[in-house]
């Protein structure tokens, strides 16, 4: 386990820790301004986690709107409905065996789902290409090497990993290229196209190309050369079966681009509407919460 | 013969009987009964708002209107010799009996052949002039219009019963007759004993029926079964016994001769069932006159004549009717000769004339028996008249040893009575004796009985039963007519009993009231029994001063005064009006004692006064109605006409007496026996009626005498038998019974005052009671018969009140207890079901109301609660192949 | 089990204890505005949840990311306005318990 990984790893639980921590606060406190201010310790966590799940902008979001917003909202609330003699602003609770052990149950069935029964589609997707004879299976993964990436998804790292499969019992090493390619266009309309070539060994569980610092853009890829064995493999350029307007992947930093294509993509409307709703749990917040005029 | 042929010659014959009536329409024939029936509903609708000489003609008017329709339909029957049938529809169809679909058992028919034509004769005339006379005697009747109904019906039912064609039509008329007797010898029904007397004949009458129904129905079933040929019509019956004499049974013969006897019986008043008709002399006169002497009691003579072909197969049955007939004449004659009372001796006698007759047809003379029945129609009507006049000359009185010297007061009553009682007694010339003797000829002579055990005696004792029973006859009609007419009389201020009174153990007087044979003490009525008192004889007052006051008796308030004063219809004002003692009328107001007729010449014998009735022929002490205690038409407290005389009676009434006696006298001379030289025209005259039997003992002469035979012009078979000598001797032994009778009687009561029959009588106490008490006949009924049948109905009425009452309230009780317990059950069981349902819900409601606490946490607790449930079925549905399979590895399924 | 091997397991077991403990806090808790509190944690799980799904599986879009956006817009909306009835109910009632909001008690 390199460094990285190990902060990475220790990151992610203190991060956990604390949420867990604050929510159980928040569950518990008898001080409805801890509980508060729990929330708030809880709010900040799930932004960290955001950002280590690498959705920057959501992370961004979370704070600025949740915590910024909801939170002081609720701390408002809180301070406005206690007498301002309350010195102690308690917050009973009046905990029931049935909600604990209802919690607890659904707590426990949540685990299990998702241990042990779900299967969380991780894997990528295999794309057999036939050459010569030679059925060979190609996938690609995100920048972890582990959490597969669809054809035409979006990879939010710069780095990308590709691997080729070829069922043929390696006698000696072979030596596999790959080159990927991104069209972009730049202002002018003229395509600029980027090549990452890489190559590795093929051993026994096939090949693993890690091609980093890409660009931003649609890339495809191909197998270019698979050298060696006894048989002749192919030296010719064998491409993936992508179709050819469509990338294999896309690269992006971040997921701000991405999600604001979707927003004024396929989620259009959705977004129109929210607007108009917002709009109306202004206006009837607003009403809701204004002053009598008492005579 | 096959059926077809049979029934082409019934077409025959019926087409043979439909030219001769072609000229008499069925319509007129058909009036001959309807008339009467017409009248009878006249009167019942109408007759009672209309003053009572209007209804009195009308019903008169319809029986005389019968009585030309008749005489005209007589004189068309001898003139063709063919009987008159009218035919107007079939009355009773019965599919499928005959081929054919409808087979006629039964038409609507008349048919006057020339037996009908003499029963029809003598039906109008006597009731012609009997309902003459009744309209004098029954003047102050206050049902009047009713009687007239009655007698109205009655006289169509006698016509019908005479001119069917069937059986049933018959029998139509048989009830009919029966019934009206009823009505009308009950007709003074206030008091009890008349309304008894008329059921008794009513009861009596039906035990006969019913034999003649079983007779009936019998012969019917079995010509139907046997020869295929169903139906009750007479001539049908006829043809087809004739056609069939060898084919019937025997003993079938015998057995529908002796049910059809039986009934009879009862008609007829024969041994045993004759005991109603003394009874029936609680009726007024006039109807004993038609009903009881004339017409009714006739009827079974009547059917056995027309009946004949059936009884001539049987002389079984032959031998019992005329047995059964002797039998009655010597018996009836017995009980004549010790009555006290005059209509109960002429009761007796016409009980004992009736089985002259049945001796008659008995022996196959039905020409002879029916001969008999016509001429004693007129001396028996006319005595019974008499006895009217007598009684009402009395002034209600009807013992015959309170009478006496009545032969000066009453000449006209006096001499027809002597010459009806002569006539009955046989002497001759007088009609009596012609029908007699050819019935005691007849009987001595017969060989109906030839081949059985009966052959050569039997008719011989027949001869003798009935010379001995006409000695009888005899005697006690002179007795009575001695006792009534020729005795000293006792009546009369003077003396109750001048002279020997009777012992007192004789003298029913002194004794309480007894039944009827005797006289009752101190009595009017023969029936009022117990009611000893007598009404005092009125002594006789000088007659009041001719007032013109009406009548104040208000007995009937209903009679206009000025027909009060008026004695009769055809009051022109010229009745010489004796002066009237305003109704001293015995005690009620209408006898006429004193002028009694519209054709009053003056001639009223007796009495000064006039009380009278508004009607014609009154007679007076006729059925008054208005003293309820007499039943009796003699027994209101008339008691002494006020005029404490007897007198004669109206014109009205002495003309049918006068009439009636001429008869007598004069239609003997109809069936003058050949041996005397005579043509016997009845017997000719019948013969196509009785031809299949003609055959026998017929020694008459075929001499047309008179004219024209109006028969069929087939002579009947002359044997040339010459007379037999045997007859000369038994007419003359006839004539010397009947001459000793009446010597013998004059004997003991003309010369010797009766005194010897006290003897007599005192010597033999017990016999004289057995005979006059009619040798305890009734009592022996009802000893018999009547009791059991009471204690039956009393069991039967008990076992219905008790068991059959009991199971349907016990049924009842049943139901009771079973809707108890429903209804236990239904409250019980069901309810709380009900109630029961409705706590379970409340009980587990009030448990999970309280789960509604209101606190919204519980509820997103509980609903979280369910989430997790569903959501934990959700997954074990998603893994059910692993865990299922976990399971069975586990268990090593 | 480490994170880095398995990063999509620990969030989504991270997302399910936050999100009981805002179920629990929804069950248990008096006040008012401590439900609400209870609401955004549980709104922030599902956050997380769907983030989780979007960055760590095999998705391939941004559905995961575009979808927590809206919940938390949807999650302003909603507390401001819950908040407001919150406010509304202290002015009429003088207090925020919602065990005495009982007026539709059986």
């Amino acid at each position: 386990m390199g460094t990285s990984e190990l902060v990475l790893n220790a990151v992610f639980y203190v991060l956990a820790i604390a949420a867990v921590a604050g929510a159980v606060a928040v569950a518990t406190s008898k001080n409805i301004v801890r509980s508060a201010f729990a929330l708030l310790a809880v709010l900040f966590s799930a932004a960290a986690l955001y950002a280590v799940m690498k959705a920057d902008f959501i992370a961004a979001a979370q704070v600025l709107i949740y915590v910024g917003g909801i939170l002081v909202l609720i701390i408002f609330a809180v301070m406005l409905t206690h007498r301002i003699t309350d010195v102690k602003l308690s917050n009973d609770s009046t905990p029931g065996p049935a909600a604990f052990c209802a919690c607890l149950c659904l707590l426990f069935s949540l685990v299990v789902v998702i241990l042990f029964t779900a299967k969380w589609q991780r894997d990528p997707e295999n794309v057999v290409v036939r050459s010569e004879g030679n059925e060979i299976t190609l996938r690609q993964y995100q920048a972890d090497g582990s959490t597969g990436l669809a054809r035409g998804g979006i990879a939010v790292e710069d780095a990308v990993v590709l691997e080729v499969l070829v069922p043929r019992p390696a006698t000696h090493l072979d030596l596999v290229k790959v080159r990927a390619w991104s069209t972009t266009k730049d202002k002018d309309g003229k395509e600029n196209v980027k090549e990452v070539t890489g190559q590795a060994a093929y051993d026994q569980t096939g090949m693993r190309i890690r091609l980093e610092n890409l660009p931003e853009g649609d890339w495809r890829w191909e197998v270019q050369q698979v050298t060696g064995g006894t048989s002749e493999a192919s030296a010719k350029p064998i491409p993936t079966s992508s179709p050819s307007d469509k990338p294999d992947f896309s690269v992006s930093r971040g997921i701000t681009e991405p999600v604001a294509k979707a927003l004024a993509g396929d989620y259009l409307f959705a977004f129109e509407a929210v607007s108009v709703l917002l709009l109306a749990a202004l206006v009837g917040a607003a009403f809701l919460a204004r002053k009598e005029v008492r005579e | 013969m096959s059926l077809s042929a049979f029934v082409s010659m019934l077409q025959a014959h019926g087409e043979n009987v439909a030219h001769a009536a072609d000229s008499v329409p069925p319509a007129l024939v058909w009036m001959v009964p309807l008339l009467p029936v017409f009248g009878f509903v006249f009167q019942v609708f109408i007759g009672r708002r209309l003053p009572k000489p209007i209804s009195a003609f009308v019903s008169c008017g319809v029986v005389f209107a019968s009585c030309i329709i008749a005489w005209t339909l007589f004189f068309k029957v001898r003139a063709t010799g063919t009987p008159i049938v009218a035919d107007i529809g079939p009355w009773i169809q019965i599919p499928g009996f005959q081929d054919g679909w409808l087979s006629v058992i039964a038409r609507h028919k008349l048919v006057v052949d020339q037996l009908t034509c003499v029963m029809i004769l003598v039906i109008t005339n006597i009731g012609f002039l009997i309902h003459v006379y009744s309209t004098g005697y029954m003047a102050e009747e206050k049902r009047f219009a009713r009687y007239f109904s009655y007698l109205n019906l009655f006289t169509g039912f006698m016509l019908i019963l005479v001119m069917a064609s069937n059986v049933l039509l018959m029998f139509v008329g048989w009830e009919g007759v029966g019934l009206c007797s009823y009505l009308l010898i009950g007709f003074w029904f206030e008091k009890k004993e008349n309304a008894a007397a008329g059921m008794k004949a009513f009861v009596v009458n039906r035990v006969g029926d019913l034999a003649f129904t079983i007779g009936a129905l019998t012969l019917f079933v079995f010509l139907g079964r046997q020869f295929h040929v169903w139906t009750i019509d007479f001539e049908e019956m006829k043809q087809v016994i004739l056609a069939h004499k060898e084919a019937i049974p025997v003993g079938l013969a015998t057995f529908v001769g002796i049910m059809l006897f039986i009934g009879a019986t009862g008609k007829s008043a024969q041994v045993p069932l004759y005991v109603w008709l003394p009874d029936a002399m609680a009726g007024p006169t006039p109807v004993s006159a038609l009903i009881h002497a004339a017409t009714m009691v006739t009827a079974g003579v009547y059917m056995i004549a027309r009946l004949n072909f059936l009884f001539t197969l049987s002389p079984t049955a032959m031998a019992v009717v005329t047995g059964i007939g002797a039998l009655t004449a010597i018996f009836a004659g017995s009980i004549g000769v010790a009555q006290n009372d005059i209509k109960k001796v002429l009761a007796y006698s016409t009980v004992s004339q009736l089985g002259f007759m049945f001796m008659g047809v008995g022996v196959g003379a039905y020409a002879a028996g029916v001969f008999h029945l016509f001429t004693h129609a007129f001396f028996k009507a006319c005595l019974f008249l008499g006895s009217g006049s007598v009684i009402h000359g009395m002034g209600g009185e009807q013992d015959i040893r309170k009478m006496g010297g009545l032969k000066a007061k009453m000449p006209i009553t006096f001499w027809t009575f002597l010459v009806a009682s002569l006539a009955l007694s046989g002497v001759p010339p007088l009609a009596g004796f012609f029908s007699k003797d050819e019935i005691l000829w007849q009987a001595w002579s017969t060989d109906k009985f030839a081949g059985t055990a009966l052959a050569g005696w039997y008719g011989k004792l027949i001869w003798l039963t009935g010379a001995t029973a006409a000695a009888c006859t005899a005697f006690y009609m002179t007795r009575l007519v001695i006792k009534t007419f020729l005795d000293r009389p006792k009546w009369g201020a003077a003396t109750a009993f001048s002279g020997g009174g009777l012992p007192d153990w004789m003298d029913d007087d002194k004794k309480k009231g007894d039944d009827v044979g005797g006289d009752l003490p101190q009595d009017e009525s023969l029936l009022d029994f117990g009611n000893v008192k007598r009404k005092p004889k009125k002594e006789p007052e000088p007659p009041p001063p001719p007032a013109k006051s009406p009548h104040d008796d208000e007995s009937h308030p209903a009679i206009p005064s000025s027909l009060l004063q008026d004695e009769s219809l055809l009051d022109l004002g010229a009745v010489g009006r004796k002066p009237k003692a305003s109704h001293e009328d015995h005690g009620h107001a209408s006898d006429l004692p004193h002028d009694e007729s519209m054709l009053d010449l003056g001639k009223v014998g007796g009495h000064g006064a006039s009380a009278h009735d508004a009607h014609d022929a009154h007679d007076a002490h006729a059925a008054t109605p208005h003293d309820a205690g007499h039943g009796h038409d003699a027994g209101h407290g008339h008691g002494g006409h006020g005029h404490g005389e007897p007198h004669e009676s109206p014109f009205s009434m002495w003309l049918a007496l006068v009439v009636l006696a001429a008869g007598s006298v004069i239609v003997g001379f109809l069936g003058v026996p050949a041996a005397l030289g005579g043509s016997n025209r009845f017997e000719h005259w019948l013969s196509p009626v009785t031809e299949a039997h003609a055959a026998h003992g017929a020694e008459h002469a075929e001499k047309p005498a008179h004219g024209e035979p109006a028969a069929h012009g087939s002579e009947p078979a002359k044997e040339g038998h010459g007379h037999n000598p045997m007859e000369y001797v038994l007419m003359l032994v006839s004539i010397g019974a009947a001459f000793g009778g009446i010597g013998f009687a004059w004997y003991i009561y003309g010369k010797r005052q009766g005194v010897p029959a006290q003897e007599f009588a005192e010597k033999h106490k017990e016999l004289y009671e057995l005979v006059r008490d009619k040798y305890r006949v009734d009592e022996l009924y009802e000893a018999a018969v009547v009791n059991p049948l009471l204690n039956l109905n009393e069991g039967t009425c008990r076992f219905d009140n008790e068991v059959v009452d009991g199971a349907v309230n016990g049924a009842a009780w049943v139901g009771k207890k079973v809707a108890g317990g429903t209804g236990l059950v239904d409250n019980e069981v069901v309810d709380a079901a009900v109630n029961g349902a409705a706590v379970a819900t409340q009980i587990v409601a009030r448990r999970v109301r309280r789960a509604q606490t209101g606190n919204i946490k519980e509820y997103l607790t509980f609903a979280l609660v369910g989430g997790l449930f569903v959501i934990a079925l959700f997954c074990l549905y998603l893994t059910r192949e692993p865990l299922l399979a976990k399971i069975r590895e586990l268990f090593g399924s | 089990m480490i994170f880095s091997r398995h990063p999509l397991e620990h969030m989504l077991l991270l997302s399910a204890v936050i999100f009981c403990c805002g179920v629990y806090t929804i069950l248990t808790r008096k006040n008012a505005v401590s439900i609400l509190m209870g609401v955004e944690l549980v709104l922030n799980a599902a956050n997380i949840n769907f983030v989780a799904f979007s960055q760590y599986t095999r998705i391939g879009g941004m559905h995961g990311n575009v979808f927590t956006i809206f919940v938390i817009l949807l999650a302003a909306a909603e507390a401001a306005v819950a908040l407001a009835i919150i406010i509304g109910i202290y002015q009429n009632f003088g207090k925020v318990d919602v065990d005495q909001a009982d007026n539709m008690k059986e």
